[in-house]
C-alpha cells in the first residue's frame, strides 16, 4: 500500500515538475510569468484527444504532434503579445494581465468548441497491462507517463547545462542586454524558449489527461495554481528548483489525500505556497533569488 | 555633521568599500571623487540606508544611522539625488517637489478626507513653497510639465529641488552636473553656492574637476574602495597618489 | 415595459454595476501603488459571508451587518498585509492568489458558511440607494485621498518605490493603507452583494472573480476614478450584451484584457490623454 502510494506520488510529481519546468523557463529567460501556461496545458490535452479520436492516429504520432501544436500556441502568444510588450518596455504587470486574458480566451474557446463536460481517451488503451516490480504492480500507462516526464526533464536540463544553446539561454537569463551585445540572437531565443516551454506544458497536459483519463476546458486553472506553487517552492526562475518543487508538491498531495482528507488537497498547494512566501520568498531550493520580478 | 568610521561593504565576495572613514563637517561643501567603479555611489547608498554596511559605524549629528530604514534617515535630514536620475516621470514638476515634502506635510488622513481648513492651509503652503523651490533651481516656468518631458539637465535640477523639499540638513548630490552643458553647470554651481550661504551641508560626488575644485572646501579621493587622500582642493590636486590613481585609470582606459 | 416590471427584471444587474464598480475601485487602490494584489475577491467574499451570517443567523440589523462586513476583511488585510506586502511584483500576485484560494477552501469546509452549498435565503435588504450612496461616499473618499499627501505617495511608490522611500515616505505604511482600505471597500461591496442575491457560495469569490475585477480596473483605467466605475459597468453588462455568444461569452473578457494591455495600456478613461487630445483639438481649431 505504501509502496503503491510512493509510485503514485512520483508519477504525479513528475508531471507537475514537467509543467513547472516550462513555466519557470519562460520566467527565467523572458522574465515573464506566463499565466496562460495552464491554458496551453489544457489545449495540449485536447490536441492529443482530437488527433487520436477524430483523426484516428496512434498515440505514437499523436503525442509528438500535440507537443508541437502546444509549442506553436506558445510561440503565437509570444509573437502576438509578449513581443509587443517587450518592445514597449511595458511594466511587469502587463504581460501577466495579458496572459491571464489569453488563458481566459483559450478556456472559453475550448468550452465553446468541446463543451464543458470532461472528455475521455478511447477506452481500449487503458487495458490493464501492468509492470511488476517485486511486490508493487505499476500500470504500464503510469510507468510510461512517469518515464516520459522524467526523460523530457533530464533532456531539458542537459540541454541547459551542457550545450551551446543552453549557455546562450543562461546568458539571456542573466541579462538580455549583455547577451545581445555578445551577439546572441536574443529575440529568436525568446521565441524558441516560448515554443519549448509551451511544448513541455502541453505534454504535461497530455500526460495528466491520460493518467486521469479526463480532459476538460477547466483543467488548466488548477494546474496553473500548482505550477505557480511549484516554482515558488523551488525559487522563481530556477530550473532545478521548479522540478524539485513539482515533485515535492505531487508527493505532498498524494500523501495528504492518503493520510488527511481529499477536501483539503487543493488548498494544500496554495496554503503551502502562501506560508512559503511569507517565510522564504526566495523558495525552498533557491539560494537567494533577488532578481526583482 | 556626518561621520563614517571604518565602513566596509562586501557584495558576495567582492569588496566595494574597505575601512572607509570620512567626516563631513557642518556647513561645508564636501566632495568625493575617484575613478569609475571606486565605490562612490555605494557610500551614498549606505548613508541613505538602502543597504547596511558589512562593518563600521555611521553617525549623523551624533546619532547612529545604523539599522534605520531609508525613510527615517530622510526625515532625520539627509536628502539625495541619483546618478541615474530617478524622478517620478509621470508626475508634474510641482508634484515631484511636493512628494519631497511628504514627511513635513504631516496632517492626519482625516483632515484630507474632510478637507478641513488646516488641510487646505497646509496644502496651499506646500504648493507655494514648491513653486519657490522650482524657481530657485530655475524651473519655475515649467511647474505643470511632466517630469519625464524635461531635458537631462533640467531633470537633474528637478532632483535637487525635490531633495531640498525634504528640508535636509545634509544634501547628497550624486554627479549633479553629469551630462550638462557649460551654462547649466554654472547655474548649478551658483545654486550650490547659495545653498552654502544658507548653511546647508553639501556632500557631492562629481567627475568634473573644475566644478569640484571650484566649490568644495574639502575633497576626499576614493580608489578601489579605499580613501587614498583627503584635504583641501589645492592639496588634492598635487597629491601624487591621486594623480597615480587617475593616470592609472586613463592607462587602462586607453 | 413599465418601470416596476423593468426594475423587477433588471434590478440585480443595476445593483451589480454599482457593486462591481466598488470592487474595481477597491483593486485600483492597490494598483495605483503599483501592487498587483489579487486578494480583493476574497475580501469581498469575507465581507459577504460575515454580513450574511450576521443578518441570517444572528438577526443583526443591516447597517451593523454591513459594518461587520467592512471590519472583518479590513482586519484580515491588516493582519496578512504586514508580511505579504514585503513581497513585490509576481510574488505578491501569487501570495494574494494563494490567500484567495485559502479563503475559498475555508468557506467550503466551515459549517457556519454552509460548506459547498453556501448560504441560502439571505434577506433581501439592499435598496438601490444603499448602493448609490456607497459608490458616492467611496468616490468622495478616494477623490479626497488622491489630492492629498497620501494620493501623491501612492503615485510616487508606483513610479519608483526606492526614490519614494528616500524622499521620507514610509512606503510600507502607505501600501498597507491602500491594501486595508481596498479590503474595506471590497467588504462593503460584498455585504451589499449578499443582500440582493439571496444566495452565496464559495465559488462566487474564486480566481475567476478576482480576474474579472482586475479586468474591470485595467479596462477602465486607473488614472482617474471614473475609469474603474466604467470598467465595472462594461464587464458587468457584457454577459448580457453578449448573450448570443453563449459559451464563447467569457472569450470576450479574454480578448478585452489582451487588447487593452496591447493597445490601451492606460485603459479607456485616461484623463491625461483626454487633456492632450483636447489641447490638440483646440490648437487645430485655432489654426
Amino acid at each position: 500500500m505504501l509502496a503503491q502510494q510512493i509510485v503514485n506520488a512520483i508519477s504525479l510529481g513528475s508531471v507537475y515538475a514537467l509543467f513547472a519546468l516550462g513555466f519557470t523557463l519562460v520566467f527565467g529567460i523572458l522574465g515573464v510569468i506566463n499565466l496562460s501556461h495552464g491554458g496551453i496545458f489544457m489545449l495540449g490535452a485536447y490536441a492529443a484527444l482530437l488527433l487520436t479520436t477524430w483523426f484516428d492516429l496512434s498515440l505514437w504520432i499523436a503525442l509528438p504532434a500535440a507537443m508541437v501544436f502546444s509549442g506553436l500556441v506558445g510561440l503565437l502568444i509570444d509573437v502576438l503579445i509578449l513581443k509587443r510588450l517587450r518592445q514597449r518596455g511595458a511594466p511587469h504587470l502587463m504581460p501577466m494581465i495579458a496572459t491571464i486574458g489569453a488563458a481566459i480566451l483559450m478556456t472559453s474557446l475550448a468550452q465553446g468548441v468541446f463543451g464543458s463536460e470532461a472528455r475521455r481517451f478511447p477506452l481500449e488503451w487503458f487495458n490493464d497491462e501492468t509492470l511488476k516490480l517485486g511486490t508493487i504492480t505499476i500500470p504500464l500507462l503510469q510507468a510510461g507517463i512517469t518515464t516520459l516526464a522524467l526523460v523530457l526533464m533530464v533532456l531539458m536540463m542537459w540541454v541547459l547545462k551542457r550545450t551551446r544553446l543552453g549557455q546562450a539561454l543562461r546568458a539571456i537569463a542573466e541579462s538580455p542586454r549583455s547577451a545581445a551585445l555578445l551577439g546572441i540572437p536574443v529575440e529568436r531565443l525568446f521565441h524558441l524558449t516560448s515554443f519549448i516551454a509551451a511544448a513541455l506544458g502541453g505534454t504535461a497536459g497530455i500526460l495528466i489527461g491520460l493518467s486521469f483519463n479526463a480532459i476538460s476546458p477547466f483543467m488548466g486553472q488548477p494546474m496553473l495554481h500548482k505550477g505557480i506553487a511549484a516554482i515558488i517552492l523551488g525559487g522563481l526562475g530556477d530550473v532545478r528548483g521548479a522540478v524539485l518543487g513539482g515533485l515535492f508538491l505531487g508527493i505532498t498531495e498524494v500523501f495528504a489525500v492518503t493520510f488527511l482528507s481529499s477536501e483539503y488537497r487543493d488548498a494544500l498547494s496554495f496554503g503551502l505556497l502562501f506560508l512559503m512566501l511569507l517565510w522564504r520568498p526566495q523558495g525552498l531550493f533557491g539560494a537567494s533569488a533577488t532578481r526583482s520580478a | 555633521m556626518l561621520t563614517l568610521e571604518r565602513i566596509s561593504r562586501h557584495f558576495g565576495g567582492v569588496t566595494a568599500l574597505e575601512q572607509v572613514s570620512l567626516t563631513v563637517p557642518s556647513g561645508q561643501v564636501f566632495g568625493l571623487i575617484g575613478p569609475n567603479g571606486a565605490g562612490k555611489t555605494t557610500v551614498f547608498n549606505l548613508i541613505t540606508g538602502l543597504f547596511p554596511p558589512s562593518s563600521g559605524e555611521m553617525h549623523f549629528q551624533g546619532q547612529s544611522l545604523l539599522g534605520l530604514p531609508p525613510y527615517r534617515i530622510a526625515t532625520r535630514g539627509i536628502a539625495r539625488t541619483f546618478q541615474n536620475i530617478r524622478l517620478f516621470s509621470e508626475m508634474s514638476l510641482i508634484d515631484n517637489v511636493i512628494v519631497g515634502m511628504h514627511a513635513h506635510l504631516d496632517y492626519p488622513i482625516w483632515d484630507a478626507v474632510l478637507r478641513t481648513p488646516r488641510f487646505r492651509r497646509l496644502e496651499r503652503h506646500a504648493r507655494a513653497e514648491a513653486h519657490q523651490l522650482l524657481h530657485r533651481v530655475g524651473l519655475g516656468d515649467l511647474s505643470q510639465e511632466l517630469a519625464g518631458n524635461l531635458s537631462y539637465g533640467n531633470q537633474r535640477k528637478l532632483e535637487i529641488a525635490r531633495a531640498l523639499a525634504t528640508q535636509p540638513r545634509l544634501l547628497l548630490l550624486d554627479e549633479p552636473v553629469a551630462g550638462m552643458n557649460a551654462t547649466e553647470k554654472n547655474a548649478v554651481m551658483a545654486l550650490i553656492e547659495s545653498l552654502r550661504q544658507d548653511h546647508l551641508t553639501v556632500f557631492m560626488i562629481e567627475h568634473d574637476m573644475r566644478f569640484v575644485m571650484g566649490l568644495c572646501d574639502t575633497v576626499a579621493v576614493l580608489n578601489f574602495g579605499r580613501i587614498i587622500a583627503e584635504g583641501p582642493p589645492s592639496a588634492i590636486q598635487s597629491n601624487p597618489a591621486v594623480i597615480e590613481a587617475y593616470l592609472g585609470q586613463e592607462d587602462s582606459a586607453s | 415595459m413599465d418601470w416596476s416590471s423593468w426594475w423587477a427584471t433588471y434590478s440585480t444587474l443595476v445593483l451589480s454595476i454599482g457593486v462591481y464598480g466598488l470592487m474595481a475601485l477597491s483593486i485600483s487602490l492597490t494598483l495605483s501603488c503599483g501592487l498587483l494584489s489579487l486578494a480583493n475577491a476574497a475580501f469581498m467574499g469575507i465581507g459577504a459571508y460575515v454580513s450574511a451570517v450576521s443578518t441570517l443567523q444572528y438577526g443583526l440589523s443591516f447597517p451593523s451587518a454591513l459594518l461587520l462586513g467592512i471590519l472583518a476583511p479590513s482586519s484580515v488585510a491588516l493582519l496578512i498585509g504586514v508580511p505579504v506586502l514585503r513581497l513585490s511584483g509576481v510574488y505578491l500576485a501569487m501570495a494574494t492568489l494563494g490567500f484567495g484560494e485559502v479563503v475559498r477552501v475555508v468557506a467550503l469546509n466551515l459549517d457556519i458558511t454552509g460548506g459547498p452549498l453556501g448560504l441560502n435565503g439571505i434577506p433581501l435588504l439592499t435598496e438601490w440607494w444603499h448602493v448609490l450612496l456607497s459608490v458616492v461616499v467611496v468616490l468622495l473618499l478616494l477623490q479626497a485621498l488622491r489630492h492629498s499627501r497620501i494620493g501623491r505617495a501612492f503615485e510616487a511608490i508606483r513610479e519608483d518605490e526606492t526614490a519614494a522611500r528616500l524622499m521620507g515616505i514610509a512606503t510600507h505604511r502607505i501600501k498597507l493603507l491602500a491594501f486595508v482600505l481596498g479590503a474595506a471597500i471590497a467588504g462593503l461591496a460584498g455585504g451589499l452583494n449578499a443582500h440582493y442575491t439571496f444566495t452565496l457560495s464559495p465559488g462566487n469569490f474564486g480566481f475567476e472573480n478576482a480576474v474579472d475585477i482586475l479586468t474591470m480596473a485595467i479596462l477602465g483605467g486607473i488614472q482617474g476614478l471614473l475609469g474603474p466605475l466604467l470598467g465595472g459597468a462594461i464587464i458587468t453588462l457584457l454577459p448580457e450584451l453578449l448573450r448570443g455568444l453563449q459559451e464563447f461569452r467569457m472569450a470576450a473578457n479574454g480578448v478585452i484584457l489582451i487588447a487593452v494591455v496591447l493597445f490601451l495600456p492606460h485603459g479607456i478613461w485616461d484623463p491625461r490623454r483626454l487633456a492632450r487630445w483636447l489641447k490638440k483639438r483646440s490648437k487645430h481649431a485655432d489654426a
